[in-house]
């Protein structure tokens, strides 16, 4: 009976470290740096960083039921490419960013048709196309960044306000409270949940588990073309090559908000507050002059650690569910063999 | 039709590519009974069970579920029709409340946001309580016993109105204690007006609970009736079929020097298992599914077990596979494709693999030396191969077992173990491989073979070891006057005068 709080515990109180790691990161920067704890820094670092926050809840959710999606990161700059060249060709941008929108939900269709109709594995139906939308990136715009023939009001969306709040802050601040309900307070989530726990469990119970994973890969994906649209609108161009390493930014808040590549459980509020752990210190670190490359190496650091501290809360967990009725049935074995 | 009849099975049948694992089975099962379908290995039972849960299609026949007729091509149509399994591999989820999973895929919700569903939950709740009243439904259902989990599965059965529930081996991770309360639940069950088709290769449990049994036998239906007055030895003999006992020669070259020895090895499934090897013996391990041979081969190849091990008198722990290997032991292991091959590679490249040391030198594979080995080892057994580079998973069965005893012999042991070594295996090949046993005993090695066939161990084996539930009952010796139905008797549990 003991043993059945410890779990949760430990993941409420992951998230809790997590929060205060993010807490002491916020002071020790706002005690080495007089620029850095300040509003117009925060909106700064919440506008660079909405994209990610968007993209992260999503595939919080599709990581729960064990899928993932390398694609994104390709998802992201094939969509704004696309988005400028439609807003270059003189479409108005609502149309031109629902265009945008269709395709890149295409890749979330193809990516979940592959997995669960054709049973391929994520890691390789989605890698194959990370390497399509790269490929589609540079082709639709000739290799070279769209910028001219963009109109004024291109950038609007990016630094308007709404409410006295940045529009893009406001975006992810949407979409991350949708992403939190449909985790938490529907019958996806827990759904999402049980297929990573246990696949064969959930569809003897009736889970259309198919359509639930195909679902969420769409879901990424359409996030992720929100994020191209939004990095577009942020650097005023339509560039090919922005953000290789996005996925990988979206796995670093993932993993270490304590969601397992292998699903079954996740939480939401753990990816945003991890994703705004590896914002702040890259912001921080700037601030302290630290080259952009150390950033990578951190990142890195961040990574591993956060794998090491999942393992243990997997080990921690499989130990409490399997060694007790083990131990017990050796125990009887031996009093019966004595009793002979 | 008689309505005392819950299931009607009549010429059902199911051929795969290349082999009928069911050869048309007629029988009924009675409603609110406990049936058994008991069967050895290939016996076609899980077949059967496959396709009465919608696992399988069958080929052919007709089934009768409360008077209609079913066909089930997915699980779900079985479940709804109210057939349940209670698979081996526990299907819960883990990181759920009992609640959580005892209303999966089943809640009431209003634009996907679950609604609390009271009367769901008071009827799973009241479920539960009658057989655990210990566990809240608030409980997390990693945190349960195997035995609590299999209790969340047969609740949420229950839940879904099921009329048949199909139990295959569940007592098969079950401590005693835990069996003892599974087969209370059974009795309730039954109580409650569900009936149970229940799977177990151990006697006992189908005698303590079946009211009805069904015996498969080479994908046939042997016999369907009450367990009244059912001898345990006749169930045996049924299962197993006629044994014809010639062709034993002995191994001419038993010598009275002991090469292993071992005395009341005990683990969680084997109780005071004590036998000596002699040396140039052929020791033949039987026993049904489930009585242990697998488990005493374990002990001596990698394995801890409590009790004693003495390898040619020295007492020796054999709880490594290297330990194992080092004492003299080697093994021809059961699962050929997947623990004796290695299917990619040639024959060249899979025979020295126990012992690179006699193709080494310096560091180096000498090529020479491996084309030496197999040509001598493929001469020696008479591999059918086109070369020495043939791809062993391309060989036949009995070629391919064939590989894996040079692997071993290449070892030099003197003692081999070979579990089920011809399964698989065409009747030719058989013979082929038991040629090779017994010229090795012959040579002075010591073998034990572990096999589910009562026909293997009459006709190869110099000793026969039986087992019943993890105890050795008895060593009998081989030879003109065998009685194979004091086997029978022995193998199927039943009391034998001394």
């Amino acid at each position: 009976m003991k043993q059945a709080n410890t779990l949760p515990g430990f993941m409420k109180s992951q998230t809790f470290i997590l929060f205060l790691v993010f807490i002491a990161l916020n002071i020790f920067f706002a005690l080495m740096s007089d620029h850095f704890f300040q509003l117009g820094n925060y909106f700064n670092m919440l506008k660079q960083s909405s994209a990610l926050l968007l993209t992260a809840a999503a595939a919080t959710m599709l990581m729960m039921t064990g899928n993932f999606d390398l694609s994104a990161s390709a998802n992201l700059a094939f969509s704004g490419v696309l988005y400028a060249l439609l807003a270059a060709a003189g479409l108005p941008l609502l149309l031109a960013a629902l265009i945008t929108l269709a395709a890149g939900m295409g890749f979330g269709l193809i990516n979940g048709l592959l997995v669960t109709r054709w049973e391929i594995s994520p890691f390789i139906a989605t890698l194959g196309m990370m390497f399509i939308g790269n490929g589609l990136a540079l082709v639709v715009c000739g290799g070279q960044s769209v910028r001219s023939g963009l109109p004024d009001n291109f950038r609007n969306l990016m630094n308007a306000e709404l409410l006295g709040l940045p529009v893009p802050i406001l975006i992810a601040l949407v979409g991350c409270t949708l992403f939190w309900v449909l985790t938490n307070r529907t019958l996806i989530g827990k759904y999402a949940m049980a297929i990573g726990s246990n696949r064969n469990a959930a569809v003897l119970s009736g889970i259309n588990v198919n359509a639930i994973t195909l679902g969420l890969f769409v879901a990424v994906a359409l996030m992720a073309s929100l994020s191209g649209i939004m990095t577009a609108s942020r650097i005023g161009a339509g560039d090919p090559r922005i953000y290789e390493f996005f996925f990988m930014d979206v796995v670093v808040a993932i993993m270490l908000g304590g969601t397992p590549l292998s699903g079954g459980r996740g939480s939401i509020i753990g990816t945003l507050i991890a994703a705004m752990i590896v914002i702040v210190i890259g912001n921080g670190l700037s601030m302290l002059n630290v080259l952009i490359f150390w950033q990578t190496i951190i990142k890195g650091v961040i990574l591993i650690v956060a794998m090491i501290l999942n393992e243990k809360v997997k080990f921690g967990s499989r130990v409490v569910a399997t060694t007790p009725p083990a131990d017990r049935s050796v125990a009887n074995q031996a009093t019966s063999v004595a009793a002979q | 039709m008689d309505g005392s009849n819950i299931l009607e099975i009549r010429d059902v049948g199911k051929a795969f590519p290349g082999v009928v694992a069911l050869k048309g089975v007629s029988f009924d099962i009675k409603r609110n009974t406990v049936h058994c379908i008991v069967g050895e290995n290939g016996a076609g039972k899980s077949t059967f069970i496959k396709i009465l849960t919608g696992v399988h299609e069958r080929s052919s026949g007709e089934i009768t579920l409360d008077g209609k007729p079913f066909a089930p091509t997915r699980v779900r149509d079985a479940m709804a029709a109210g057939i349940s399994v209670l698979y081996q591999e526990l299907n819960v989820v883990d990181e759920l409340t009992i609640a959580g999973n005892l209303t999966l895929g089943q809640e009431a919700h209003s634009f996907g946001f679950p609604k609390q569903d009271t009367a769901i939950l008071e009827k799973a709740a009241g479920i539960l309580a009658s057989f655990d009243e210990s566990i809240s439904m608030d409980t997390l259902v990693g945190s349960l016993s195997v035995a609590q989990k299999q209790v969340v599965e047969i609740t949420k059965a229950l839940c879904s109105d099921c009329a048949v529930l199909v139990m295959d081996e569940p007592t098969a991770s079950l401590s005693l204690g835990e069996t003892r309360k599974l087969f209370d639940t059974v009795a309730r069950l039954k109580a409650s007006g569900v009936t149970i088709i229940f799977i177990s290769h151990k006697l006992d449990e189908i005698f303590e609970n079946g009211d009805y049994i069904t015996i498969f036998r080479d994908g046939e239906m042997i016999e369907t009736r009450s367990l009244e007055g059912l001898e345990r030895s006749d169930l045996v003999r049924m299962m197993l079929g006629k044994v014809v006992v010639n062709d034993y020669v002995p191994s001419p070259a038993i010598q009275t020097e002991t090469a292993l020895e071992v005395r009341n090895a005990t683990t969680r499934k084997l109780r005071n298992v004590s036998f000596d090897l002699q040396k140039g013996e052929i020791l033949g391990f039987y026993g049904l599914v489930g009585a242990g041979k697998t488990e005493v081969c374990e002990i001596l190849y990698g394995h801890p077990c409590a009790g004693e091990i003495r390898v040619k008198g020295k007492a020796t722990r054999l709880d490594d596979v290297r330990k194992s290997l080092k004492a003299g032991l080697a093994l021809v292991p059961e699962e050929r494709r997947e623990a004796g091959i290695f299917g990619l590679l040639g024959i060249r490249q899979n025979i020295p693999l126990m012992n690179m040391a006699n193709v080494k030198s310096h560091g180096l594979v000498r090529r020479a030396e491996e084309n030496r080995l197999a040509d001598h080892y493929i001469d020696a057994l008479s591999i059918a191969a086109r070369d020495r580079e043939h791809q062993v998973s391309l060989l036949s069965g009995g070629n391919q077992q064939k590989v894996v005893i040079a692997k071993c012999l290449n070892r030099d042991s003197d003692i081999i173990l070979m579990d089920e070594p011809t399964r698989g295996v065409d009747v030719g090949a058989k013979q082929e491989i038991h040629d090779i046993i017994r010229e090795l005993a012959g040579q002075g090695k010591s073998i034990i073979v572990f096999t589910s066939e009562l026909q293997e161990v009459v006709q190869l084996c110099d000793r026969i070891a039986l087992m019943y539930d993890g105890a050795l009952r008895q060593i009998v010796q081989n030879g003109p006057d065998l009685d194979t139905d004091h086997i029978m008797k022995l193998v199927a549990g039943e009391e034998i005068e001394a």
